[in-house]
């Protein structure tokens, strides 16, 4: 798990996202790939590196190396985790992403921000990886932040149990649910997972509260065709949900993948000219869009 | 007006100004004045003399006054085309630059007994803040009678020196108005555009009337208050400008209600008000060439081996330090808060205008600040966040339900208490009735002298008693007892000073004008100089307290808790700056550190702060002749303070800088701005009525768009609710930062915090500039 204070993009206000690390989809564009492993791993940012070679002795395993031309290299296969070489790293060059926390003691950090939630109308955010991965410290974490009174929303993939997922709805505020493709050929393609449970979830989803949000993230030729938004848009008005978001390219993504030691799959990709223009002018008339730059 | 309707349509503007672009006069004034802060001007340095055998037998301080006056008589005078308000710094069609030299008045006997003292005839603090209601209420004209009708009563020889220098330095103030309207009119006369010459000959009667009587319209209120403000910077007085929203407003609203003025022309007035405080603004670059820069460093480096215990801050100043703060002086004001005499909300419409005068202009000066309080209404706190979105950390934020607390509890009347401002950088005073002195300690060289025999790092220097050594400490209670012990040191000596020495101002640098716009001198016939001000408030500023907390922290965690190291241990590994203690460095640092909103080190913080505010108490008690306040900073200073310090327990090397103010330290920041927020607010703030601003950063992405807008309002509201007293909220984007150093001139309305006050990015040194970036990276700092 991850906890990020005075989050943005994650709805309304001051809010703390807490991001739950496993997630049972691999999206080609997944702009977390360190939240994809429900561990927590140990990663590394080449550019915070100063050579210094502190973490060579650090490791038990020698899996951190350091050639005579001054080429740094890491074993990522071999790491247990173990987080020797990060306490060594002076400049956090290493560095490790995501903790094991107990529910009183996410509850308690999230808490700590109260007053800042009152005062904009924020809250919390639950997000991943994918919440539904640890479905049963969501819903203990987002009962207790209810009880607690405070205002949460809860960010979706659908993939996982339909039953864990209802099991959620009187502690969350709102849903923020992602619609990523409308086609299924393309969802097995560029998500690897069947559209379909994501369907019948929201499906079900939808019986039970009227507090859900669509979330499309903008992926160059991938999500951001106009078919593709007609889609989702057609899902929106066909299950009466009355709001989409849709999320510029994050262009920041591809760095992360070099924390991993992956490349990121997609190479370099912008988002095309007019294309805000063109997607705000295919908006069914009912259906709140907005655009969350 | 009907009344209700009235009240509407001023919240009504106050609600739309934000979106709203300058006049066209406006636009074409920020755009010069921009300009001229790269221009090559000609300093005005013809001052001459008005020492004689005749004056030499006068008493100082009226030779003071008469240099004040020639000065006043001398200086060339103008206005810039377009321009409404007279009155200039810098001549820009004459291409004239003026300084704030003084004729010649002190004799060499009197400049050698100064300087025993380490008083010179430029030795203005300038950290005071005159009083601007006393001059639009009483005229010169009215301060003069006073002044001659104390003279009649006065006792002895000194007081009536000090009475007649206080009348011949405000007739020279006088005697500057009138140049200014001969000037107007002669400009008016070869005017051919009709509508340009009303607007001269506007001001000139405006300036004709006032400052010599009481203001009535809001012209003769803002050019009476700038032209004064300007008369002080010619005559070394580098003031700062007190509540101006609320000694102008009651010109401002007269002049509505009566219908002579609509908002439209009161906001271009307000615009052309702040903007005249950027006039004197040179490009550093200009101003380094003006000035001998080996000779400064020597004199810095010189002082630096020389120091004392008691000399302005123990750090290693530097020339560069000295050209970032080119364009800093003091300019402060202060906007919002509460009423002296209920309590009551203050926000004005003239709140509104200068705060969004200084949105548009995207400039420095005046360095502003908003006091907000429980009662501030929502428009303010959206003016607030929406010009805090323009970057430079400005305006400054306190809080009223902190600060007056902290007033009140070193002894001040709740309705003095009301009536706060800031001045220099950003230190809390009273104005117009205070005289204000500080001294900085540097918190984190007590802790360093404990852990090195009283010795500094740097350069082995001997600057404290040793305490014994440290190694043989056996306690965390014993090591914080002697790091205290150092910081009580410091202060006793500083206050000792300050109350030895603040009379000896008087030797070599009296200050007859400044002491006739102060409450006090007058009615007790004493200048300044000779504590005749209402409140003499002595103050010290801690530095480096963020790493005096985390090597507390550290230290008690690594040496008296987990025993990873003996204390002998620790001690070498930090006189060897941790070469080959590099695993001891690393447990060190990552000990919980102020700012991660970690009980741990939070409750050192409360508890030091807690000590240092009680041992000021008990200094100040000690001390009837002068008031002592602490308080908590850096100002700029935050690298300077560093690069005089040897390694910290905290895991900072030696020379690294100190974090600023009262801000966490770089990367401690764990549980993010809301988590900084809480440790600071933690650090009993009503206890430091001084200030003690933490100084917090963030990447445009968290504040763009209305979303971001209301997301700033809820984190000022939760500042207050929490109470925090002082903040500062810098947005700035890594990327802008670096394309603003390969396309400086792209970028020239690019501004940064400094500590104490805003400086434009392109025009710092490569080190300020290397860390603001660094510092940026984190996307919130």
């Amino acid at each position: 798990m991850d906890i990020d204070h005075f989050a943005v993009h994650d709805g309304p206000g001051i809010r703390t996202s807490i991001y739950l690390k496993g997630c049972p989809l691999s999206c080609a564009w997944c702009h977390s790939p360190e939240s994809q492993s429900p561990i927590p791993q140990v990663l590394f940012a080449p550019a915070r590196c100063t050579k210094c070679g502190a973490c060579l002795a650090s490791c038990p395993l020698g899996l951190q190396g350091l050639s005579a031309e001054g080429e740094r290299s890491f074993q990522r296969e071999k790491c247990v985790q173990c987080g020797r070489c990060v306490k060594s790293c002076p400049t956090g060059a290493l560095f490790v992403s995501g903790c094991e926390v107990t529910v009183e003691e996410a509850v308690k950090e999230a808490v700590s921000d109260r007053v800042f939630y009152a005062n904009s109308g924020g809250g919390v955010t639950i997000s991943g990886g994918e919440v539904l991965m640890q479905p049963d410290f969501t819903l203990e974490l987002l009962g207790a932040l209810h009880a607690e009174g405070i205002h949460t929303i809860l960010e979706t993939t659908g993939y996982g149990s339909t039953e864990k997922l209802l099991a959620l709805v009187p502690y969350t505020d709102i849903f923020y649910y992602d619609c990523k493709l409308t086609d299924e050929a393309a969802f097995e393609k560029y998500v690897s997972g069947k559209l379909a449970l994501v369907m019948e979830n929201l499906e079900r989803l939808r019986e039970k509260t009227e507090h859900i949000v669509l979330r499309v993230p903008l992926i160059p030729d991938i999500t951001d065709t106009a078919e593709n938004i007609a889609g989702v848009y057609r899902t929106a008005r066909r299950l009466k949900i009355s709001e989409v978001h849709l999320l510029p390219y994050n262009a920041a993504a591809p760095a992360k993948y070099e924390w991993c030691g992956r490349t990121y799959p997609l190479g370099e990709l912008s988002a095309r000219t007019g294309l805000y223009e063109e997607l705000m002018s295919l908006i069914p008339s009912g259906l709140c869009v907005r655009l969350m730059k | 007006m009907a009344s209700s309707n009235w009240e509407q349509e001023q919240r009504e503007y106050s609600l739309k100004i934000v979106n709203s672009t300058p006049s066209p006069r406006v636009a074409q004034l920020i755009e010069d004045v921009r300009d001229n802060m790269y221009a090559k001007n000609t300093p005005f340095r013809d001052m001459g003399s008005i020492y004689n055998e005749e004056t030499a037998k006068l008493p100082v301080i009226v030779r003071k006054a008469m240099a004040e006056r020639q000065k006043l008589e001398r200086v060339p005078v103008g206005i810039w085309d377009g321009q409404i308000l007279a009155g200039c710094f810098t001549l820009r069609n004459e291409k004239i630059i003026n300084t704030y030299d003084l004729p010649v008045f002190a004799t060499m006997d009197e400049i050698a007994e100064g300087e025993k003292y380490g008083f010179g005839v430029y030795s203005m603090f300038g950290h005071i803040s005159p009083n601007y209601p006393r001059l639009l209420t009483l005229g010169t004209q009215g301060i003069i009678r006073m002044a001659r009708e104390r003279l009649e009563t006065a006792e002895t020889e000194k007081n009536r020196a000090f009475l007649q220098a206080a009348i011949i330095s405000l007739e020279g103030f006088e005697k500057y108005a009138e140049r200014h309207v001969d000037m107007l009119r002669e400009k008016a006369q070869k005017e051919t555009d009709e509508k340009r010459r009303g607007e001269l000959l506007r001001t000139a009667e405006a300036l004709q009337r006032c400052p010599r009587e009481p203001a009535e319209t809001f012209l003769e209120a803002c050019q009476a208050a700038w032209l004064m403000h300007l008369a002080f910077q010619l005559t070394d007085n580098h003031l700062a400008l007190g509540r101006p929203d609320q000694y102008l407003w009651p010109y401002l609203e007269k002049d509505l209600r009566a219908g002579r003025i609509t908002f439209d022309e009161a906001q271009e007035l307000a615009d052309c008000y702040m903007l005249k405080f950027n006039e004197r603004a040179q490009d550093n670059s200009t101003a380094a060439e003006a000035k001998n820069l080996k000779e400064i460093q020597e004199k810095y480096d010189r002082r630096w081996r020389e120091r004392k215990i008691t000399d302005i801050g123990q750090q290693r100043y530097n020339v560069r330090d000295e050209i970032d703060a080119t364009n800093h002086w003091n300019q402060n004001i202060m906007l919002g808060g509460v009423k002296p005499e209920d309590g009551s909300d203050a926000t004005n419409l003239l709140t509104i205008m200068l705060l969004e005068s200084f949105h548009r202009m995207r400039m420095t000066n005046p360095v502003t600040s908003v006091r907000i309080h429980s009662g501030t209404p929502d428009y303010l706190l959206r003016q607030v966040s929406e010009t805090l979105k323009t970057g430079g950390g400005l305006p400054c934020i306190y809080n009223d339900d902190v600060i007056l607390k902290a007033y009140e509890r070193f002894g001040f009347d709740i309705r003095d208490a009301r009536d706060y401002a800031n001045n220099g950088c950003w230190e809390i005073i009273l104005p117009g009735r205070t005289d204000f002195y500080f001294i900085k300690i540097n918190t984190l060289k007590c802790l360093e002298w404990t852990l090195n025999h009283g010795r500094c790092h740097v350069d082995n220097k001997q600057e404290v008693p040793d305490q014994g050594d440290a190694a043989l400490i056996d306690s965390f209670d014993e090591l914080y007892r002697r790091v205290l012990e150092n910081i009580r040191l410091v202060m006793e000596e500083s206050a000792d000073h300050m109350v030895k020495t603040q009379h000896l101002r008087s030797i070599v640098a009296p200050t007859p004008l400044l002491s006739a716009m102060l409450e006090g001198p007058i009615e007790k016939g004493q200048d300044m100089t000779e504590m005749g001000t209402r409140f003499i408030v002595g103050g010290t500023i801690a530095e480096g307290i963020s790493h005096v907390i985390d090597s507390l922290c550290a230290i008690r965690e690594v040496v008296f808790e987990k025993r990873e190291c003996t204390m002998g241990e620790l001690v070498k590994a930090i006189d060897q700056n941790f070469a080959g203690y590099e695993a001891l460095r690393t447990s060190l640092a990552s000990c919980p550190k102020y700012g991660a909103n970690d009980p741990k080190a939070d409750r050192i913080g409360a508890q030091l702060i807690h000590d240092y505010s009680a041992a000021m108490s008990e200094i100040d008690a000690a001390h009837p002749e002068m008031k002592f306040m602490p308080g908590v900073g850096t100002f700029s200073w935050y690298i300077a303070v560093g690069e005089g310090t040897g390694a910290s327990a905290d895991g900072r090397r030696l020379g690294e800088p100190v974090a600023s103010n009262f801000s966490p330290s770089a990367g401690a920041m764990e549980k993010g701005i809301t988590g900084a927020i809480q440790s600071f607010c933690r650090m009993n703030l009503d206890m430091l009525p001084l200030g003690s601003p933490i100084d917090l950063g963030m990447s445009e992405r968290y504040v763009a768009g209305e979303a971001g807008t209301e997301r700033l309002m809820g984190l000022l509201r939760s500042f207050a609710q929490l109470d925090g007293n002082m903040l500062t909220i810098s947005v700035a984007n890594v990327e802008t930062l670096r394309q603003a150093q390969l396309h400086p001139e792209n970028y020239r309305d690019l501004r940064v915090r400094m500590g104490g006050w805003s400086a434009y990015f392109t025009m710092l040194s490569p080190e300020q500039q290397e860390h603001h970036i660094r510092k940026s990276e984190a996307g919130f700092f």
